[in-house]
């Protein structure tokens, strides 16, 4: 019999119709053998259990596992070049961490500390333009014009060009000597207008950051979602009470999408701190991306596949978990802003 | 529903697309032939390798019937990825491996690879004297090799076979030369007096000055030479030539600060690097917007089919030249295992070691040499053989001509552990030195200091 | 007091008249005011649309190019030949190709199968079977977002390469059909707590174990967002570049279409000629198609599927 279906009072998430969580209990049979209760009870749990058991499993295998072994690895020096296995893993203790923070640190021009400065910048930056720029153009689109709809598309297509291509493309577009977008600005103002996007390191970061802006089509489309489920009444109710577009905007509109806007920081935060193999192609192709493109994640993959250390790409890895840890940790704690709406 | 009928349609369209692309697969599982010696010979897919092995396994399974040689690639990662993924995998590892001298020192200074020196003396048909002595002494990892007879410590063991002797030349495009006429700046010959770094610097200048004669266009896109200076060939020789005693100093530190050196970095930044049509890429070579490009012979080869013949070759500038090999090792895992066919029994090694000679024989040789990727080991084959009119007999084939011995040896004083970093270290310095901003002499004394002592604070090597 | 009543009606009239002509004013004021804010709104649409298109626009124009004239700083090629156009699109069509489109098809019809079943498996029996643990499941379950990727792929590739499947297609399937996606398992089970008991209610008077119910009546509800996840996953498969970069870059007969045009771009492949800059936007373009078709065909249920992720608490 089912008796698994019980109500519950822990409701954590909101629920678009409110429905309850669990069917109320059936007519409870007479219960005269305490083994059989028992039994019951054991089969309830264990029905949850089996039908979760494929992630359960997967979580152990291709999570947990990989975890403990990369913090075994991190611990250890790596011999990548050992006659037998056995011998790979030598001198147990925390050198690679105390490497990662003290000799590493400085070294150049492939260091830890650049390489967290540079990747920091970017996300700071990439985060800020990204959401900012989105938003705004989704407040833009947030409009009763006719053929929106087509706008839409046409502002969402960017994002389906695959990424090995895309980033292709822009390493072209961007070329400083014959990409169109020199092209376009020396024939608006002059020979001397070409801007060095990809060639000097300077000017490395804002190129990548500025191709980015046609990715902003995919976040302004849940913008949108989210702004169509803001009730009309509070807009009438502004509006009868004389407010402007900014008005409206910076009090009603921002306030009920925040829990958007917290998701989106947090899984940007993520996001931008791994960013590595889009911008492979373009290292490779300029010398001045090289060095200035040299984030985090590249350099662990770079440790991982060209250097072959293994134990202290683990490490590396590690300390960038916990850095996202502390990070996303941070983002919970003030996230006092978050208004989670009437049903709550 | 009617979007889940379409969803429907369209997984079923994607999934009766599967017989229509069900076609060979890249790569091909060659199989073990019963009855028969099986040897598995491992080598690069790019550059040819592949190929000529493929060529050489043919030719000698047509002399020796009971042997099947099966030739697996790199996949495409390199030494590095290969000996990672099956060093330790003892049934999928290779018989022979084919390395490059400049991957191998790690893993055979742990004793992946065995010490050919007993069987290359056991014979008169490969006795030394045949082959070019600095081709021999790369192939031990400290650069310097001594026969077994005077000399048994693993130090001075041959670790791999070499077999083709590379020394850097020049791949020009023929069409560009003759676009823009640079075949009129050539000098007569190639003699020292003409044909040195002095006046090579001028032929440079000269070329750059044509491109740019051509138009705003051109100058823009196409430029004069990929210098490649952070390969050690090509640096050994160019400061060698130009009077620096190296980038080491007496005390194998690296020393590319030193008040020579500097002078030579900035006068090539001076006179070549700054203008920024010279200096272009490998990959700008294969689409042909750059005319030269500093290459050694398997890459020639390379060059000679993507670009459907239209290059030719041009000895390097500078009298003594650096020159590299590359080689084939027979694994220690696999060496002593033995096996059966026709009721003989024969160790991995012996057949290991019979391939391998047959591929530094005069026979063997001549196939390789046919086949364009590379100039013989063999003394005796220096300027004659097959390898002179291979790809196209009109072809400047004497600009590969094995000269004066340059023994490539920054590496070799450093640990094999430690080369991948000094490898990177210069990589970086003279990437950095070529960039039109930071070669400026005034901008190369900070950071070249600042790269150069991390390095050596690093590196406290010997 | 007739006085007073007087003036005051004789004064109110003329008010009424003003008042009628000031509000017409309004209105024409309000038209032209209306009026002028569409006409900015459209330059502005059409703006931005010149920005959002200029990619694809760039996609397009390289690939019809001829090779020669890549590198030249115009913006239109200078002349437009068949025989290149063919030659470009051609390069995906090559024998090769097919093997890697193989694979990539295999991969994203495996991972869209495992995506919508386990996952949909699994947010049921957290939404609507009561067992213990349930919350700390789901906890563990969400968690796992915050791990960065890098920190589970260098020891799995080590595991992999041991096991010896870095030869094969398992590394990019398999760990779906045994994970599922967690911010798929969390959207699936949002909707499902969506669906009102009543329904399953009467399933269990009839008897039905949890199977049953799943089968018969959620699934068919839930098909909106499974739809979502059909298509967001096969997208994401489709143009996956780090996955296999990780795990199969070693092999060619595992690559896919992304890493193979990666691979073919560096010259790391066993044919001798890279591809030139028109042959790989044209490869570009092709891969487009699948993520065009999807969504333009999908466009409401990606857009629902989008509102539920936002309602996070």
């Amino acid at each position: 019999m089912l008796d698994n279906y019980q109500q519950t009072e822990n409701v954590e998430f909101s629920t678009p119709t409110g429905a309850g969580d669990f069917v109320a209990l059936p007519p409870s049979l007479p219960d005269k053998n305490k083994s059989a209760k028992r039994w019951r009870k054991f089969k309830k749990h264990a029905t949850g259990y089996i039908w979760c058991a494929p992630v359960i499993l997967g979580m152990i295998i291709f999570t947990l596992i990989p975890m403990v072994l990369s913090l075994w690895y991190s611990m250890h020096d790596y011999d990548y070049t050992a006659f037998d296995r056995a011998d790979q893993l030598t001198n147990f203790g925390f050198q690679n961490y105390i490497k990662i923070f003290t000799e590493d640190f400085m070294a150049i021009p492939y260091g830890t500390g650049k390489s967290l400065l540079l990747t920091f910048r970017y996300a700071v930056f990439s985060l800020a333009f990204s959401m900012i720029g989105s938003y705004s153009l989704a407040l833009f689109m947030n409009q009763k014009v006719k053929g929106m709809g087509a706008y839409r598309v046409i502002y969402y297509l960017p994002c389906l060009i695959p990424s090995v291509a895309g980033t292709l493309l822009w390493a072209d577009i961007t070329n400083a000597d014959y990409g169109y977008l020199n092209t376009i600005l020396r024939a608006l103002f002059g020979e001397d207008a070409g801007l060095a996007f990809y060639s000097k390191p300077e000017s490395v970061l804002p190129t990548l950051i500025l191709t980015g802006v046609t990715s902003l089509g995919g976040s302004m489309v849940m913008w949108l979602a989210q702004m169509k489920n803001v009730p009309e009444e509070l807009y009438e109710v502004a509006d009868l009470d004389g407010a402007n577009y900014l008005y409206k905007t910076f009090k009603i509109t921002i306030p009920m999408t925040t829990p958007m806007i917290f998701y989106q920081l947090l899984m940007g935060i993520i996001g931008a701190l791994q960013i590595y193999s889009g911008i492979y192609p373009l290292r490779m192709k300029y010398s001045a991306a090289h060095e200035e493109l040299y984030f985090y994640c590249v350099k662990i993959y770079d440790t991982f596949h060209q250097s072959h250390e293994y134990a202290y790409a683990c490490a590396l890895s590690w300390v960038l978990f916990v850095i996202i840890g502390l990070l996303t940790l941070v983002v919970f704690r003030t996230s006092k802003w978050v208004f989670y709406g009437e049903e709550q | 529903m009617k979007k889940m009928k379409l969803l429907l349609a369209l997984s079923a369209c994607a999934v009766l697309a599967f017989p229509a692309t069900a076609c060979t697969p890249p790569v091909n599982e060659n199989e073990f032939e019963e009855g028969k010696y099986n040897i598995t010979v491992a080598c690069q897919s790019e550059e040819g390798e592949e190929a000529v092995m493929e060529k050489l396994a043919s030719s000698y399974e047509a002399k020796n019937p009971d042997v099947n040689v099966i030739v697996k690639n790199f996949g495409s990662s390199d030494l590095d990825g290969y000996m990672q993924n099956y060093a330790w995998n003892e049934d999928k590892l290779a018989n022979i491996v084919w390395v490059p001298d400049d991957k191998f020192a790690p893993w055979a200074a742990k004793g992946h690879f065995l010490d050919l020196r007993p069987m290359y003396e056991a014979s008169k048909e490969t006795s030394y004297e045949l082959y070019y002595e600095s081709m021999l002494h790369a192939a031990s990892y400290t650069g310097e090799y001594k026969p077994y007879s005077v000399d048994k410590s693993e130090k001075h063991a041959l670790y791999y076979a070499p077999r083709d002797y590379n020394k850097i030349g020049i791949c020009y495009n023929t069409e560009l030369f003759e676009n823009f006429g640079i075949y009129d700046l050539l000098p007569e010959d190639f003699s020292h007096e003409n044909w040195n770094m002095d006046t090579f610097i001028t032929f440079l200048q000269g070329v750059s000055g044509k491109i740019k004669e051509a138009g705003a266009a051109y100058s823009a896109s196409y430029d004069a030479i990929n210098f490649f200076l952070q390969w050690e060939p090509v640096y050994t020789s160019v400061f060698k030539e130009m009077g620096s005693s190296g980038i080491l100093d007496a005390n194998y530190d690296l020393n590319l600060k030193s008040p020579e050196n500097r002078k030579i970095l900035s006068k090539l930044y001076d006179e070549l690097f700054s203008d920024k049509t010279m200096i272009g890429t490998e990959d700008g070579f294969k689409q042909g917007y750059t005319a030269m490009t500093v290459c050694v012979r398997p890459v020639a080869y390379t060059f000679y089919s993507v670009m459907k013949g239209k290059v030719d070759f041009l000895p390097f500038p500078t009298e003594a030249v650096g020159a590299g090999c590359s080689g084939y090792a027979i694994t220690t895992k696999t060496a002593n295992k033995t096996q059966e066919a026709n009721g003989v029994e024969k160790t991995n090694k012996e057949l290991c070691w019979d391939f391998i000679k047959y591929i530094i024989s005069e026979e063997g040789q001549e196939v390789a040499g046919e086949f364009g990727t590379s100039v013989p080991i063999l003394k005796s084959l220096k300027d004659n053989g097959s390898w002179t009119k291979a790809m196209d007999p009109n072809l400047n084939h004497s600009a590969w001509l094995a000269g004066e011995e340059l023994r490539l040896t920054t590496y070799n004083v450093f640990e094999p552990d430690a080369r991948p970093s000094l490898r990177s270290c210069v990589d970086a310095i003279i990437n950095k030195q070529q960039s039109v901003d930071e070669g400026t002499y005034a901008k190369m004394t900070g950071w070249l200091d600042t790269y150069t002592t991390n390095f050596n604070r690093v590196n406290d090597l010997l | 007091m007739a006085e007073i009543f007087e003036t005051t009606v004789a004064t109110s009239l003329p008010q009424v008249d003003e008042n009628v002509l000031l509000n017409e004013k309004l209105k024409r004021k309000g038209k032209r005011r209306k009026l002028r804010k569409k006409i900015t709104s459209y330059v502005f649409l059409t703006l931005f649309s010149v920005v959002f298109l200029f990619p694809i626009y760039c996609l397009l124009i390289r690939s019809i190019t001829p090779a020669e004239d890549a590198l030249k700083p115009i913006l239109w090629p200078e002349r437009i030949s068949g025989s290149e156009i063919a030659n470009a699109y051609g390069a995906f069509f090559d024998p090769y190709s097919l093997w890697y489109l193989r694979n990539t098809l295999f991969i994203c019809v495996m991972k869209v199968l495992g995506t919508c079943l386990i996952s949909s498996m699994t947010a049921y029996a957290l939404a609507k079977i009561d067992f213990g643990g349930r919350n700390v499941v789901f906890t563990i379950i969400i968690s796992t977002v915050l791990l960065p990727s890098m920190v589970t792929a260098i020891p799995l590739f080590i595991i992999y390469d041991s096991i010896g499947w870095t030869d094969s297609l398992y590394p990019l399937w398999l760990p779906i059909w045994f994970g599922g996606g967690a911010m798929n398992i969390f959207l699936v089970r949002q909707f499902i707590r969506g669906i009102p008991n009543s329904l399953s209610e009467a399933a269990v008077l009839d008897g039905a174990g949890h199977f049953r119910i799943y089968c018969t009546i959620i699934l068919p509800l839930i098909k909106p967002i499974l739809i979502y996840l059909a298509v967001t996953t096969f997208n994401g498969a489709w143009n996956d570049f780090e996955g296999p970069m990780n795990f199969v870059a070693n092999s060619q007969n595992s690559w896919t279409l992304s890493l193979a045009l990666y691979m073919r771009v560096q010259g790391n492949t066993s044919e001798a000629t890279p591809l030139d800059v028109n042959q790989q936007m044209a490869i570009g373009v092709i891969m487009m198609l699948p993520g065009i078709i999807t969504f333009a065909a999908f466009q409401k249920q990606l857009m629902e599927g989008v509102v539920m992720t936002g309602l996070k608490g």
